[in-house]
């Protein structure tokens, strides 16, 4: 398992170096920031050289990007462009917004997903499960921003009982929280039953019940054990991906987290913050899916590293 | 085959998974609050004091001289902004009485969608900062709705004969946010900070650099500070007003600036405006409580009352349109920045929209015309296509007539310095757009070759795209032009627009009105090293321009700005359609509010009052 661990480490490096590379090379292909700072009314060529010197945009591409793996690894992004504060700073104040509507998201997904698809295979063909199975469409077919549109207009603007908008008490995570979780709860949905349906059919849950074991003790000690390994694969991958940020619902929410940040970066030219922003969330990525594996071995007994 | 499962693990991850929704749930609540409950204005009643609806006037305040047994105070006519004022030669008095106002104990929530640097320093803030710049800072100058230059921190200003050297004295009985009285020092050390040689090293505005750059010296008396340029700046005290583009005019504590540091003061910030910074939260949320020691007050002798009436401003930046619209019906927002599309919501929900007048205009920028390859670089073809553009109905169709005004010539709207109605727009006269064109060589548009036009979704004027395809599609059918809109995102036009690459084609861009455009002309057309410059390199276009922007003497800058105006109109290098007032969406529970026009972003703060 420690060679497995270790080896999996070693390629995550590997994966984050190669995806250094190309964001890299494709955010200095979207434009010159120095260009976007200037005000064309007052900036002259030299004025343009100074701000491109200011940025270090004066040097070779090759020797731009050995400084910023050489100050990345130190974890040290550059400076933002927007206000010349430290890109490394600006992502760990807005990493505490996402982090914490990720959280809310992956708890309603769970709490709600994961009961809804189990209970949809036991109740297959019933009211229940084709409701279940009509919730999880929509939340997989609705655009997040049509969806968070209406619920904001509907329970905030209509109905007048939650807040329409931003961070504040436990009541300002539940719209922005439902409609990042919708899709990854519909996936758990889908998932979720798929994956009962197959366990409930398969040669151990008839033993069981051949062996005269209660239901309940069929369904929930037998089966939903096992029904679980995909969904903890699927959860964590999930989990990592809100952790990135979601820029749609961050910016409908007026959620000052690290998906809008990342799309401020991208439109303003600010390389720093877009670098800083993709590779914390692909070490998000890559440590999550080490974790998943790490527990899939320890939840499924036919998973063998060594 | 049975298979081993290690629930003890499930059990714990399902725990983990709820304790940190737990943890998140706590800690979101423990954060942010939100605004706080808005809705027992009740004592604001009072209907907008009349300082309000008086027009404020540009003389210093009449108690002063009685206060201080000093001479009367000169009553100065206004002079117009930029303008070398005869400016008033009495002081006020210190700190004297304040009268009470009525003061509502609300707060007011205002939402924009876009906030600039977030940098509160006058040297480094860049962009939309003055929505929460004006209200927490005093000024050098202040301005008001009649766009007229009016004593702020400097008390009287001249400018020297030769028009390089400003001096401003500045006025007594200012404190701080802090309780720090506002001196002499602090001014002399705030205009170091923006215009002294670091400000060329270290500035992130573009346009302090340059300022910077042109400054020669910098002197403190016992009560003045004077500043000269290298070349005139007659446009100064414009630059330096409240009423101005950005937040240059805005006064440090120098003591307080030193003590924390520049990084800590953009966290912390002190002003002494009528509202002071309580809470900042980075990207989300500014609270500002009323400050009761701001100093323009008739009990200070000025004309009006300029403090707040309402206890704070809780400012929130929402960048989606849709969000605002709802939290301003639910009763969430108390101002957004809106569009003329929501007028319905807005009013269905006891609201209003309430315009900033020509706030903003359609730049229409005909690109490369100093080729004399381009059909642009004709005249005829340049009036041509002017004559070709139905503008009310594009404009009137796109913003209503409410929310518009086919008006002036770009720069220069009805309120602007430098207008008459000279300079208005082309008639839509198709007729006159196909002989023209035709006596340039391109009947019905032939060998016209292909027209491209540029644009984007802009963030501070609605329906870019579409007005663009109406001009595009007007064209086609007058001219014969194959037009063709391309929209991309504001930087990457911005980025090929500044490197050249757009020559040939249109550039369709909403820009913002400034009541003096000198500072903006000069480089579109005075600067011929420049990196964009419109006008065909003319050298009759720059030096009207430079003439125009040099003129200190106040009684001729009206004209000597028409006079340049013309000149440009006549050369039309950049059509006109006309100017978009800025709707601002206000909720039935503000009473009354009168932004400036010819103003961007949030103004007069003091005429907002709840009900």
């Amino acid at each position: 398992m420690q060679r497995y661990i270790l080896s999996r480490l070693v390629q995550g490096f590997f994966t984050l170096w190669v995806l250094s590379f190309i964001v890299f090379i494709s955010a200095h292909l979207t434009g010159d920031p120095a260009l976007v700072l200037l005000a064309p009314e007052a900036a002259s060529e030299e004025d343009y050289a100074a701000m491109k010197k200011k940025l270090g945009l004066d040097k070779s591409k090759p020797e731009q990007y050995l400084i910023f793996m050489k100050n990345a690894v130190r974890l040290d992004f550059g400076l933002s462009t927007k206000d010349f504060r430290p890109a490394r700073d600006i992502l760990l104040e807005r990493l505490p917004a996402t982090i914490q509507l990720s959280a809310a998201g992956m708890g309603l997904a769970i709490i709600l997903g994961i009961p809804l698809g189990i209970l949809s295979a036991v109740k297959r063909n019933s009211i229940f499960d084709y409701l279940s199975k009509f919730f999880a469409v929509i939340g997989m077919a609705a655009p997040q921003f049509w969806v968070a549109i209406m619920l904001i207009l509907f329970f905030g603007a209509y109905l007048k009982v939650l807040p329409t908008y931003g961070r504040g008490g436990p009541d300002h995570f539940i719209l922005p929280a439902f409609v990042l979780s919708w899709s990854i709860m519909a996936g758990m949905v889908r998932l979720g039953r798929s994956s009962m349906l197959e366990i409930l059919d398969s040669e151990f849950v008839k033993f069981a019940r051949i062996k005269g074991l209660k239901e309940h003790l069929v369904l929930w000690k037998h089966a939903l054990r096992n029904a679980l390994i995909p969904l903890l694969t699927f959860s964590g991958i999930s989990l990592a991906g809100l952790l990135n940020g979601s820029v749609v619902v961050e910016v409908v929410f007026a959620w000052p987290g690290v998906g809008r940040l990342l799309l401020e970066g991208v439109v303003q030219r600010n390389f720093p913050i877009v670098q800083a922003a993709v590779l914390v969330s692909a070490l998000f990525y890559i440590i999550a899916a080490l974790i998943v594996d790490i527990l899939y071995a320890y939840v499924d007994p036919r998973i063998r590293y060594d | 085959m049975a298979v081993h499962i290690h629930s003890n693990l499930i059990k714990l991850a399902i725990l983990i998974i709820a304790i940190s929704m737990t943890a998140a749930l706590s800690v979101g609540c423990g954060s942010s609050a939100p605004a706080e409950d808005t809705s027992g204005a009740a004592d604001a009643g009072a209907a907008a004091p009349a300082a309000q609806q008086a027009a404020p006037q540009a003389a210093e305040p009449a108690g002063s001289a009685a206060a201080t047994g000093s001479k009367a105070p000169v009553k100065a006519p206004a002079p117009p902004a930029g303008a070398m004022a005869p400016a008033p030669t009495a002081k006020p008095a210190p700190a004297a009485m304040a009268p009470d106002v009525e003061v509502s104990s609300g707060t007011v929530v205002i939402m924009n969608a876009v906030w600039g640097n977030e940098i509160f320093d006058p040297r480094d803030g860049v962009g939309e900062v003055l929505n929460y710049g004006r209200p927490m800072h005093a000024y050098w100058t202040n301005g008001n709705e009649d766009l007229e230059l009016i004593p702020g921190v400097a008390s009287d200003w001249e400018i020297s004969p030769d028009g390089l050297t400003w001096t401003m004295t500045i006025r007594e009985g200012i404190k701080f946010h802090n309780g720090d009285d506002l001196t002499v020092d602090d001014a002399y050390f705030t205009l170091e900070d923006v215009y002294g040689p670091e400000a060329e090293l270290h500035a992130l505005s573009p346009g302090k650099v340059v300022m910077s750059r042109l400054t020669e010296d910098i002197q403190q008396g016992s009560d003045t500070v004077s500043i000269t340029f290298k070349q005139a700046q007659a446009n100064f005290t414009f630059l330096m007003s409240q009423g101005g583009i950005n937040t240059t005019g805005a006064l440090l504590p120098k003591n307080y600036f030193e003590e924390v540091g520049r990084d800590q003061y953009n966290i912390e910030p002190v002003g002494a405006g009528p509202f002071a910074v309580t809470e900042f939260r980075r990207s989300e949320q500014i609270l500002m409580e009323r400050f009761d020691d701001y100093y323009y007050h008739p009990g200070n002798g000025f004309p009006e009352d300029r403090r707040g009436k309402v206890a704070g401003l809780d400012m929130r930046l929402v960048p989606e349109a849709a969000t605002r619209v709802a939290a301003l019906r639910a009763g969430d927002a108390d101002i957004i920045e809106a569009n003329v599309a929501v007028r319905k919501q807005v009013e269905e929900a006891g609201g209003r929209i309430i315009f900033g007048r020509e706030a903003t205009y359609v730049w229409i920028i005909l690109q490369g015309c100093q080729n004399e390859e381009l059909p642009c670089n004709k005249r005829d073809v340049r009036f041509a296509l002017d004559y070709a553009i139905d503008k009310e109905a594009i404009m009137y169709g796109l913003y209503t007539e409410e929310g518009a005004c086919v008006c002036g010539y770009n720069y220069a709207s009805p309120s602007t310095l430098g207008y008459s109605p000279d300079i208005d727009p082309l008639p839509y006269d198709p007729e006159e757009a196909r002989k023209l064109l035709a006596r340039a060589g391109y009947p019905n548009g032939e060998g016209f070759g292909t027209l491209n036009m540029y644009t984007w979704v802009a963030g501070d004027l609605p329906f870019m795209p579409e007005l663009a395809q109406l001009v595009a599609d007007q064209w086609k059918q007058n001219l014969g032009i194959d037009a063709v809109v391309e929209v991309g995102d504001a930087a990457t036009i911005r980025n090929r627009w500044f490197a050249k690459e757009l020559y040939g084609g249109v550039l369709i861009r909403p820009n913002e009105t400034k009541f003096d455009a000198a500072s903006s002309l000069t480089g579109y057309y005075g600067d011929f090293e420049g990196r964009i410059h419109f006008g065909a390199l003319r050298q009759d276009l720059k030096d009207a321009v430079d003439g125009a922007k040099a003129e200190i003497n106040p009684d001729k800058r009206q004209e000597a700005y028409n006079d340049m105006y013309k000149l440009l109109w006549d050369a039309h290098y950049e059509p006109s359609i006309g100017h978009v007032h800025l709707p601002w969406g206000v909720s039935g529970r503000v009473a009354t509010w009168d932004p400036w026009p010819v103003t961007p972003y949030l103004s007069s703060f003091y005429t907002i009052t709840l009900k």
